[in-house]
């Protein structure tokens, strides 16, 4: 179980004043974010060795948790510095957009505070990075585990 | 996209015998038919390597994902 609370953080107004920022600004600003590292599927890190091909490197950011996304995403940049294989594609739903079709990578993210990683078989690639964040994690993790967002503390419980 | 359109030139004749199931197809070969989508993925790295591959589940239509955040733009669609 992770309990992320936001402490109150410093800020400087625009005429240069600092202010503290209470925790349940911080957490209504940043949304529950976690630490997260983004590694190759092990399949895919396992025919990368078979071929006598490095294994890249993981990188590590944080990831958004995001109840309003059906699937995980991973930042584009990241896969394709990462130089991982799409496995597919996969097409983002709206009400004003029929479908905008995303490649999808098979990934692992792995969660350090939590010390367990997780296979995201489609991880779809989107761009994400200009956000401060590397990953969404969706409700195809979602779907185990329990969220306890409590805005009114600044903070949030993630269990598996 | 080849593969897309292997896919949906074979998605009848799927559909009547592995409704449910992932295909895996590479180029314009339908390569085969999986349980689940992690034994196609192992079977299409075993067979080409790592390379990227295109495997989708047997559904009359693609499944949607939905992040509203992407769409309102707030976030980007790549």
């Amino acid at each position: 179980m992770i309990t992320v609370r936001f402490g109150d953080a410093d800020a400087v107004t625009g005429d240069g004043q600092k202010v503290k920022v209470p925790a349940k600004l911080a957490l209504m600003q940043r949304g529950p974010v976690i630490p997260v590292v983004i590694s190759p599927d092990q399949t895919f890190a396992a025919a990368l060795q078979a071929a006598s091909k490095p294994i890249p490197q993981p990188v590590t950011g944080f990831a958004l948790v995001d109840t309003g996304a059906t699937t995980t995403c991973i930042d584009a940049t990241v896969a394709q510095k990462m130089g991982l294989a799409p496995s597919g594609t996969a097409k983002l739903s709206s009400v004003s957009h029929e479908g905008t079709q995303c490649l999808t990578y098979p990934v692992q993210l792995f969660f350090p505070a939590w010390n367990v990683g997780l296979q995201a078989a489609r991880a779809m690639g989107v761009t994400i990075a200009n956000q401060g964040i590397i990953a969404l994690v969706g409700r195809d993790l979602l779907q185990n585990c329990v969220l306890v967002y409590n805005g009114a503390d600044g903070s949030f419980t993630l269990a598996l | 996209m080849a593969e897309a359109s292997t896919f949906e030139a074979q998605l009848p004749a799927l559909l009547s015998q592995h409704a449910g199931k992932y295909a895996l197809v590479h180029g314009t070969e339908l390569v085969g038919v999986f349980d689940t989508e992690a034994n196609a993925l192992a079977a299409g790295y075993q067979k080409f390597g790592p390379v990227p591959l295109y495997i989708r589940q047997v559904l009359p239509e693609e499944q949607k994902a939905s992040a509203p955040a992407l769409v309102l733009g707030i976030l980007t669609a790549a």
